[in-house]
């Protein structure tokens, strides 16, 4: 355990050099990148005002010294100044994280619910015309990128049967008479681009859960179960499932780095206020220290959520309990 | 193999390799009104500043495949070499590169490859190198796992007896074993290199020089009307779909290598 968590540790220390090395390996002037302006003729920089510039910025000092005021900062939570938004990127992170955070959440319970009850079903039948179905239609759908799955989903349930909304987390202006109708709405925002965003990742969950309870199907243990005449749901439940299940719960952990992945399109595509669309946005008009600050962030979580995996996986096998 | 996979990755191949010279049109050309809807000139009409879309998406194929191939071949490259030097050499060097996977695990491999792709501009040759140094890690731990396996073996222990360095009996008796193994490997490599490519380019940070399916969608997605006529079916749509089966074909194609070598798994042929 103490390994992992040093592994992880070490992990944290890649991603903070990572962070602060890749816009240090930006080539040309960094004087002069902070003065860019859209001009196609480049603004001239005397000596000293450059001087003054770099030691403004504290880019003079050696680069030890300069990750260690990086370390600083972050200890602060200061995360840099967002170029484009013209504000704290951890205020703008803060603002943002909230809605990622909860479609995220959603469409991570549905789908590992999905995912493993599919799988089972899948397994227990496997070879049939309803395996076949299943495995083929969610590889089709993992094949699809999320801002396809996301477009068809929009031209088909907003635009044309106006069942949900084109797009957002809340109707714009809205003045609710009561909390009731502030949750109604956020959730009927969150409907179609939670949906979407869980279909992607069941079929994950799916083929992982299929393939590991295929194998345990497989074991001479469940074939002595169905010998001494246990009953079908004991022998699926009791036997099969609860071992399937240990490989695909080591893997919610980096099942959740793709998740992170998909809500930037997703949210890109419903125009969700999120982190998502924040990475969008931010790309598109080259924000760097706000991509840098939702890099950070994700890795952060990623990292926290592998852990958390590792941390509970005793809870999900007791052998694991017993050798400790 | 799965004929089907066969059949989409063929063709997508012969789309790469000579639709360029048979596309109607230069893909970068504005060569008529802007947001067209098909026509028998334009068989998928035109985008937003009068490019054909037909011509694009024949363009896009051929950067689709050839960024996701190399991009993906690299980053199994690197893995291989990683896997097989940490498996057959054991010690202090397996410890020192496992550490490294473990790290490499932990990162972020979308938001990474965005921060890099902005920092340091995201030609093909930057995302190729990119994609290599952020992907190797699933590949080495796979390969180092099935080195393990394969080192135990007589014949491997007969040539070590008989004097062979580790450099000639990873070259001669290791890695001939791995072949269907590595080739699993770089399918998913090359799938996830086309998923990254294509996401990259959607999100405007592809090589602004370059047609790719992302490029199209990119464009097609900045377009505020595009959901509220039927633009989206000619210009959208059909990028998009060339992605969705490109990445089916890889798929397909690499569970059957893996049904290959894990018999247990098969019963579920899928044509």
């Amino acid at each position: 355990m103490s390994a992992r968590i040093g592994q992880y540790i070490l992990a944290l220390l890649v991603v903070l050099l990572l962070n602060f090395a890749v816009p240090r390996m930006m080539p040309g002037d960094p004087a002069q990148s902070l003065t860019n302006t859209e001009l196609d003729t480049p603004f001239q920089l005397d000596e000293e005002t450059r001087g003054r510039l770099l030691r403004y910025h504290g880019l003079d000092r050696p680069l030890p010294q300069q990750f260690l005021a990086y370390l600083g900062n972050l200890a602060r939570l200061d995360l840099g100044y967002a170029i484009y938004y013209k504000c704290d990127v951890s205020a703008l992170i803060a603002e943002r994280l909230p809605w990622t955070v909860l479609l995220a959440g959603v469409s991570f319970a549905l789908s590992a619910l999905a995912g493993v009850v599919l799988g089972t079903i899948a397994a227990c039948r496997q070879g049939t015309r309803l395996d076949r179905g299943l495995v083929a239609s969610l590889l089709a759908v993992r094949a699809m990128p999320a801002y396809l799955t996301g477009m068809l989903a929009i031209v088909l349930f907003s635009a044309r049967l106006k069942l949900f909304p084109l797009g957002g987390a809340t109707a714009p202006f809205a003045r609710y008479a009561s909390a009731w109708a502030a949750a109604g709405d956020i959730l009927w925002h969150l409907a179609l681009p939670a949906l979407v965003l869980s279909v992607a990742q069941t079929a994950r969950v799916f083929l992982l859960m299929r393939n590991s309870m295929v194998l345990v199907l497989g074991e001479a243990y469940m074939t002595t179960a169905e010998a001494k005449g246990l009953p079908w749901r004991r022998r699926v439940f009791r036997y099969g499932m609860r071992n399937a299940i240990l490989p695909v719960y080591t893997r919610l952990g980096m099942q959740l780095g793709f998740l992170v992945s998909g809500t930037i399109f997703i949210e890109s595509v419903f125009h969700y206020p999120g982190m998502g669309r924040l990475t969008y946005e931010a790309a598109l008009v080259h924000d760097y220290p706000t991509l840098q600050g939702i890099f950070l962030v994700t890795a952060l979580s990623i990292i926290g959520a592998n852990l958390l995996v590792d941390c509970t996986y005793h809870l999900v096998d007791p052998r694991v309990r017993r050798a400790r | 193999m799965s004929k089907a996979s066969v059949v989409i990755l063929g063709l997508f191949a012969a789309a790469a390799l000579v639709g360029p010279a048979l596309a109607p049109y230069h893909p970068r050309d504005e060569v008529d009104a802007p947001l067209q809807r098909p026509s028998a000139r334009h068989l998928l009409g035109t985008d937003g500043v009068g490019r054909d879309v037909l011509s694009q998406v024949i363009a896009g194929s051929r950067v689709s495949l050839a960024v996701g191939l190399s991009a993906g071949l690299a980053a199994t490259a690197v893995g291989v070499l990683v896997g097989l030097l940490a498996g057959y050499l054991g010690g202090a060097v397996d410890a020192l590169l496992m550490r490294a996977v473990d790290v490499f695990l932990c990162l972020p491999r979308l938001p990474l490859l965005i921060l890099l792709a902005a920092y340091l501009g995201a030609g093909p040759a930057v995302l190729v190198v990119a994609f290599a140094a952020i992907s190797w890690s699933i590949p080495a731990r796979v390969v180092r796992a099935q080195v393990l396996v394969s080192k135990q073996r007589a014949y491997v222990a007969s040539a070590r007896l008989s004097g062979a360095r580790p450099l000639y009996a990873m070259r001669k008796h290791i890695l001939p074993a791995l072949g269907p193994l590595v080739m699993a490997i770089a399918i998913m490599e090359t799938s996830h290199a086309v998923m990254a490519e294509a996401g990259l380019s959607f999100l405007g940070l592809g090589d602004p020089t370059c047609v790719s399916w992302g490029t199209i969608l990119h464009h097609a997605f900045a377009y505020p009307a595009l959901f509220l006529g039927d633009l989206w079916l000619s210009w959208a749509l059909p990028p998009g779909l060339c992605l969705s089966l490109l990445l089916l074909g890889l798929a397909l194609m690499g569970m059957s290598i893996e049904a290959r070598l894990d018999p247990r798994l098969k019963g579920t042929r899928l044509g």
